[in-house]
């Protein structure tokens, strides 16, 4: 063994056994456990909730990824101190003047660290390994059969490499800017660069081959395995063979290399600040003693400790703290800046539709930077509270006579200063972002409000508490990782532990929305409260810092105490008390809020009674009912008071056979339900308060064919502010009433019913599939929520507000200082209708004799008359294609919500603001997405009755996207449909198993907005649209009363089958019954001319067909289809694609084939299904261009 | 004005008894605390700069007390640890005003003059604006007098100054802390007895945090004189004299041994009688320099 390979050898050992005996790797790791065993757990309740095993090699290999990117920052605290710890303890000289050379030195250093870590980290496998063992009622059907391989190859695929590259880029960072604040950086970096990936350049730019390449964690390969493989490969498949994965794991190897690399041929011995500083300047240049002068008397200088001199020396401290933050590390916040600038725009849109960047929006856009703000807070309360440490000065510091207040005070002001500066450079940000798209309207208020108002705030607080769980834990790095627990990990880790109030969960509360139309009612006081609260908590613990403040070196735990004992004077003590009385206030005040005036239910609470619900009334779930025909209601809303009444009258019917004595009443818990009432003898003979379930015996029973009235009154009057979830029915500006969350129903509810499987098998429900299965007879026939009623209401509302409900405006008038609003509708309406009063603008429009409104937020007029357009064309088109609209009104209202969907029913559209921000003209692929979704909500006034089972989707969603298409291709032209479909078939781009359901029982969104239109958009071109539309009007006429039965896809299915001819019922059946795919290629294309103006195209193509099943199993079948074959000429400018010289079906077998066409004029492309109608593997291989 | 230190005891966590029981008085004047590395002087010197908590005693500067009127000390007092460091990014200028304000300094005229009067004597006015990081290690040093001398403490304590300072400096610093101690309490601490021959009037010897032994130094060696014997040996004698004799100490003289020997009378032949020094003073207390100890094991 060669002197160099012992000295390796001994550096190793010696890195491994000091960091292995360090009391903090362990205090970390003991740490690193809670989210682990968190982690586990939740891997544990995701097993329980459906298909996906416990110990899935993909759920392992994931949760691991995950998990090393928390274990970064412990790398941060292990891999900085390799790198750092001669430096720091001031032994470098005494390191580098022993005969190590530099490559055993750092890689001694390094793979000390990087064994710890290896070794350390490797209980993350581990855990899931031993974590069933430990769980007693853990149902072993969880687990699969575990194979050791699964194990290994999250070690050493995942772990292992993932340790390597962050200890090497940590290691190398640290080594390099010599302080350990280099290592947090660079785990920044790494988690940083790892959402970076997966999260923006893979899912808003879907640039998901590059991200899977980039990412330093490798989370984007392993989320699109994932997502592509099929339910039977995600429980089996190992990650191992994926080539994606292991160009990740070499590309990221590679990097981690060179960094070690770079660092080696970087650093240099005795390269220590202080002897670079001094190679400059000269060694000690001061002159020597002019020994015949007299050295200058020292002046009596005025010294002054009044609280006048206790003010300059805060300030003085304040200032020296500006010197360590402003010169430091902050400016790394620059960086980040310029990225957000440049990635805001992708993230301030929907479904590539920008959003005008009003501010609220830039905010909400800025909002993960203000909280990324919170961990440069925690590294720099780090430095501030070690500043004098770290420099060896704090002999000299610790000596002036200053209070400890004054240095802890003067500290805290710099970092807020820091803070608020911080928070200044977002609303620059912000504005720049607002100004890189052309808008001017800063808003400054709403900047104030938020920026510099609450989330300030809430910053400001907790620099408190990040200083002061600095002095108290009192090492810099058990530090850092406890204040970074309380930033992210505290919430999870409370509701991991059953802990949920928001009392309880240190900086929580019930959360707040800004909306230009209501402000931030009513959320502002309950956020302020809950502000204050944890200001006065943070105080304390603030007050505990001060006295356990470290002056000098007594930093033994014992002395500790001793000395804040001794601090506690009379004064602290009142302040302390003082302070916990205004806990005890705030907090009680908000307890009486949260607890006694609402009643406060943990999560697990409400689903347990949502558990108990079904348990005790499910069985009530087949009697027969009287159903609802008529409801006319009377709503006094006091938006300044947030109160509102409803006084209903509801018309039942027996609609059965049989005599019906007992009606079942479900109330809401979220109003007072009162005098509720029938118009005959009722006794009451069970009435559940509690769960919001009353039944009713009827004197005399309710014969067949009769009919009697319910009278009932609900009360909105929320007292103080809920624990969390405060509702905004009823606010100051811009209420939203959803009527069916506040009337009483009639029957068992079975939507109040548990749905997640997991959370079924805790509280001991039987399964229950999501959605009733497409041949369940009797949900077919369910009528629960499907009652079709006459409706009339009348709403009393502020003076300066309009209210709105469905049908048309029959009469308005004033009385007492309030305006009244009497609506009616002229045909029956389902039950899922909304009230809706605010300071509208209202915009008039017309289509034959349907009024057209449009009533919006009035600065919100951007989309009004598009949408005004939109509601014009499609009516008129629809009535066309699909029959009569039945209502008299058509109408879209705005209100506030943080989201930006829209809900169609009973002549009513009503769209969330976030609408109202597309901005159409700023879209760059110059495609109308708001007119296309006001023309897909209009559609959904004409769609039938539906059965709630499988397949609903396709009769909803799907029918209102064919539906808009129409529309779309006619008002804006087939370009622009084209774009449109492109933008639809975007979908496809995104990582999705091809096991998959047959469209017939879609019920997700791809399969629902994207699939199915498509597919109905590839049948309308292949049998002509009258067709298709003539099939969706029999379905919608024949299912348009509100009886049973209902319509479901296979109604759908026989009706365009009737449609379709016999050659095309194949397709048909690929297209819905089968989850078919093809794979079309145009493998060459030639083109001569015969010189007659004559051109002879010929394609050389290949087709092949498969079906897969749920489970993922392929299965390619023969194919003789017919499929489009496009033959183009040459493009013009800006044109992808020349005009269509030939476009026709041609039969196609699987296989190699060519064909050969003749066209009038010079080709440029051609290609086999070039509109891209049916689902292919790989799309863009269909067309090419012509060899000649 | 005097410094009372009465039984102060520390023991550390990792159960090493820095102090047992020190009890000294010290007046004004420069003050030699004198003992080997590890002898509990540091220990001694951040417990009287408020820096240290003991475990028990008590210590009054005039009618303050020491250990619970931190504050009240903190205003008298100037401290030059042992090893220290500054923020390198600062200049010495910058740091100097800091500690100015810190020190009650909070005028702003009165600040400037004394944060100049203290740089141009300890030098460093011309090199006032340059960052700390540049200065070498006796610069570094005269910062920290400055520091300590700023606002013109009356108890003054000095740990291990000299020992990174050139001969040149440390007679300058030595002749500053003397003109300091015309008025205030100056305790020095050091293992180098020259810097206490030199300067202090009164001293003490402190061993394994005890008190050996509390003098003037002129009249610690004027009691030894006619007691210390001196000898030239090779080094193979060394041993046989051990035994015989209590060696204080031995010294290489230009390739031969020199030994100080501590009798009443002549302990033989070769021996002459020396004016003793303070380092026999010194020696003899704390029990002979490492080398006649071992001498002095072997022979046994």
């Amino acid at each position: 063994m060669t002197a160099s390979t012992a000295s390796w050898i001994e550096l190793v050992r010696f890195e491994l056994a000091y960091q292995l005996r360090r009391k903090v790797t362990w205090f970390f790791f003991a740490i690193f456990l809670i989210p682990l065993l968190g982690q586990t757990n939740g891997q544990m309740f995701a097993a329980q909730g459906g298909q996906i095993l416990f110990d899935a090699p993909i759920v392992l290999a994931q949760s691991a990824a995950w998990m090393t990117l928390i274990g970064a920052l412990i790398i941060a605290a292990v891999a900085g101190d390799a790198a750092t710890r001669d430096v720091r303890l001031r032994m470098e000289a005494l390191m580098h003047a022993s005969p190590i050379s530099r490559a055993a030195y750092l890689g001694g250093r390094f793979l000390g660290a990087f064994l710890v870590m290896a070794l350390l980290l490797a209980a993350v496998p581990l855990a899931s390994l031993v974590f069933p063992h430990l769980y007693p009622d853990f149902a072993a059907e969880l687990a699969g059969p575990a194979t050791s391989a699964a194990y290994f190859q999250t070690y050493f695929l995942i772990v292992l490499p993932n340790v390597f590259v962050s200890t090497a880029l940590l290691f190398a960072i640290a080594t390099l800017v010599r302080h350990t604040m280099g290592a947090y950086i660079g785990a920044l970096l790494v988690a940083g660069g790892t959402l970076f990936t997966s999260q923006f350049l893979a899912k808003t730019l879907g640039q998901w081959k590059l991200a899977t390449f980039l990412d330093p964690a490798g989370v984007t390969a392993l989320h699109l395995m994932a997502e592509t493989w099929s339910p039977l490969d995600v429980n089996t498949r190992l990650i191992g063979a994926e080539p994606s994965l292991l160009w990740n794991r070499a590309l990221w190897l590679a990097l981690a290399l060179a960094a070690l690399a770079f660092t080696y041929a970087r650093f240099r011995f005795g390269a220590s600040e202080e002897t670079r500083r001094l190679r400059q300047s000269g060694a000690d240049a001061t002159k020597e003693y002019d020994e015949v002068r007299k050295p200058p008397a020292l002046p009596d200088v005025p010294r002054d400790f009044s609280p006048t001199a206790r003010v300059r020396q805060t300030i003085a401290v304040f200032r020296d703290s500006l010197r360590e933050l402003v010169t430091g590390w902050t400016w790394l916040l620059v960086p980040g800046l310029i990225l957000l600038i440049f990635t805001a725009p992708e993230m301030l849109g929907h479904l590539g539709v920008p959003f005008v960047p009003t501010t609220d929006r830039v905010l909400g856009v800025l909002r993960g930077p203000v909280n990324d703000i919170r961990i440069l807070i925690v590294l720099l309360a780090g430095e501030l509270v070690w500043r004098n440490r770290d420099a060896n000065m704090q002999a000299l510091a610790d000596t002036a006579p200053v209070p400890d207040g004054v240095r802890f005070f003067g500290k805290l002001l710099g970092l807020w200063f820091v803070t608020i500066a911080m928070h200044g450079l977002l609303m620059v940000a912000g504005v720049l972002i607002q100004i890189s798209r052309g808008f001017y309207d800063f808003e400054p208020v709403v900047y104030l409000q938020i920026l510099f108002g609450l989330e300030l705030m809430e910053a400001l607080v907790f620099g408190m508490l990040a200083l002061s769980i600095h002095v108290i834990v009192n090492q810099k790095h058990v530090g850092h990782l406890i204040a970074l627990l309380v930033v992210f990990a505290m919430n999870g880790l409370a509701a991991q532990l059953g802990v949920e109030h928001p009392l309880l969960v240190y900086g929580a509360d019930p959360g707040w929305r800004y909306s230009p139309i209501s402000g931030f009612d009513p959320f502002l006081g309950p956020v302020l409260w809950f502000e204050l609260y944890w200001a006065a908590w943070t105080l304390l613990l603030a007050i505990v810092a001060g006295l356990f403040w470290v002056r000098g070196f007594n930093t033994a735990f014992r002395e500790r105490v001793r000395i804040a004992r001794r601090r506690i004077t009379g004064r602290i003590a009142g302040i302390t008390a003082a302070t916990f009385a205004a806990i005890l206030l705030i907090g009680g005040f908000i307890f009486y809020n949260t607890n006694v005036l609402n009643t406060y239910r943990s999560s697990i609470a409400v689903a347990e009674r949502r558990a108990e619900y079904e348990r005790r009334y499910k069985h009530y779930e087949g009697v027969s009912q009287p159903h609802v025909t008529a409801t006319s209601l009377e709503v006094e809303l006091y938006p300044r008071q947030r109160q509102a009444s409803v006084r209903g009258v509801s018309a039942l019917s027996n609609r059965t056979t049989q005599p019906i004595g007992v009606i079942h009443v479900a109330t809401s818990d979220r109003v007072d339900t009162s005098e509720l009432v029938f118009d005959r003898t009722a006794r009451v003979a069970h009435q559940d308060d509690d769960l919001g379930y009353r039944i009713y015996e009827l004197d005399p029973a309710l014969a067949p064919g009769d009919s009697l009235r319910m009278s009932w009154t609900v009360r909105y009057a929320p007292r103080g502010f809920a624990a969390r979830g405060i509702d905004s029915y009823v606010v100051g500006n811009g209420s939203f009433i959803p009527m069916h969350e506040w009337m009483p129903h009639i029957g068992y509810l079975s939507s109040a019913e548990l749905t997640d499987a997991g959370e079924r098998t805790r509280h001991g429900l039987p399964e229950r599939p999501f959605i009733a299965s497409l041949s369940d007879l009797q949900a077919r026939r369910d009528t629960t929520g499907k009652d079709r009623i006459d409706l009339k209401v009348i709403v009393g509302t502020a003076a300066d507000q309009i209210a709105v409900a469905p049908g048309a405006l029959r009469s308005t008038w004033s009385r007492d200082n309030r305006r009244y609003f009497e609506y009616a509708t002229n045909a029956s309406v389902g039950p899922g209708y909304a009230i809706f009063s605010a300071d509208y603008a209202l915009r008039k429009g017309r289509a034959g004799n349907v009024a057209i409104e449009v009533l919006h937020h009035p600065e919100h007029d951007l989309n009004v008359e598009r949408m005004i357009l939109s509601m014009q064309a499609s009516l008129e088109q629809y009535e066309r294609r699909f029959g009569v609209y039945p209502y008299d009104v058509l109408r879209m209202i705005e209100y506030p919500s943080s989201g930006g969907t829209l809900h169609s029913a009973a002549g009513n559209i009503w769209y969330q603001e976030l609408f109202s921000l597309f901005d159409a003209a700023g879209d760059e692929r110059r495609i109308d997405v708001p007119f296309a979704v006001v023309a897909h909500e209009v559609a959904h006034q004409f769609q039938p009755q539906i059965a709630r089972v499988e397949g609903s989707g396709l009769l909803s969603e799907t029918f209102a996207w064919y539906a808009a298409l129409g529309v779309i291709e006619q008002e804006q032209g087939v370009d622009h449909l084209q774009r449109f479909l492109g933008m639809m078939r975007l979908a496809y781009d995104e990582p999705r198993s091809r096991a998959g359901i047959p469209l017939l029982r879609a019920s997700d969104w791809f399969e629902s907005y994207r699939k199915g239109p498509l597919a109905m958009y590839a049948l309308q071109e292949y049998v002509g649209r009258e067709n298709v539309d003539l099939a969706w009007r029999r379905l919608i006429e024949q299912h348009r009363s509100g009886e049973p039965p209902f319509a479901t896809s296979l109604d759908l299915y026989r009706e365009l089958q009737f449609v379709t001819p016999e050659p095309l019922r194949d397709l048909l059946a690929d297209l819905l019954e089968r989850n078919t795919f093809w794979d079309l290629q145009t493998r060459e294309i030639s083109a001569r001319t015969s010189g007659d103006r004559r051109w002879h195209v010929t394609l050389d193509v290949s087709a092949r067909k498969t079906v897969v099943d749920e489970q993922g199993n392929e299965n390619e079948v023969p194919m003789d289809d017919l499929i489009e074959i496009g033959v183009y000429a040459e493009a013009q400018q800006g044109e992808e694609r020349g005009a269509p010289l030939h476009l026709q079906m041609h039969r196609v077998r699987s296989g190699e084939q060519r064909i050969t066409i003749e066209v009038s004029e010079k080709p440029a492309m051609a290609g086999i299904d070039p509109r891209h109608l049916l689902i292919d593997v790989k799309p863009d291989d269909n067309v090419r261009a012509a060899k000649r | 004005m005097e410094l009372r230190i009465r039984d102060v005891t520390k023991t550390y966590a990792n159960g090493v008894q820095a102090l047992r029981g020190v009890s000294l008085t010290v007046p004004t004047g420069m003050y030699g605390l004198l003992g080997p590395n590890g002898a509990g002087k540091s220990t001694l010197m951040r417990i009287l700069a408020t820096l240290q908590e003991p475990d028990a005693g008590n210590i009054h500067l005039g009618e303050v007390d020491v250990l619970h009127q931190k504050d009240e000390v903190r205003r008298t007092l100037g401290y030059l640890p042992q090893e220290f460091g500054v923020h390198a990014n600062v200049t010495a200028e910058t740091l100097l005003e800091h500690f100015a304000i810190l020190k009650g300094i909070t005028q702003r005229a009165a600040r400037r003059e004394s944060v100049e009067a203290l740089l141009r004597r300890v030098n460093l006015w011309d090199v006032r604006r340059r960052k700390l990081g540049g200065y070498s290690g006796g610069m570094r040093q005269r910062f920290g007098v400055a520091v300590a001398l700023l606002g013109n403490p009356r108890l003054m304590i000095v740990d291990e100054p000299t020992a990174g300072l050139d001969p040149a400096e440390r007679v300058r610093f030595l002749n500053l802390l003397s003109e300091l101690g015309e008025s205030s309490v100056v305790i020095l601490s050091t293992h180098i007895v020259e810097d206490v021959a030199e300067l202090c009037t009164r001293m003490a010897i402190i061993d394994r945090g005890t008190i050996l032994l509390e003098t003037e130094p002129l009249r610690a060696i004027d009691e030894m004189k006619g007691y210390i014997w001196r000898r030239v040996i090779s080094k193979d004698e060394l041993p046989a004299i051990a035994q015989e004799h209590r060696v204080i100490s031995t010294k290489l003289l230009s390739g031969r041994t020199v030994v100080h020997v501590h009798a009443d009378t002549s302990p033989g032949a070769g021996f002459d009688l020396v004016e003793p020094d303070l380092e026999d003073v010194y020696f003899s207390i704390v029990g002979s320099d490492p080398d006649a100890r071992r001498a002095e094991r072997t022979g046994k």
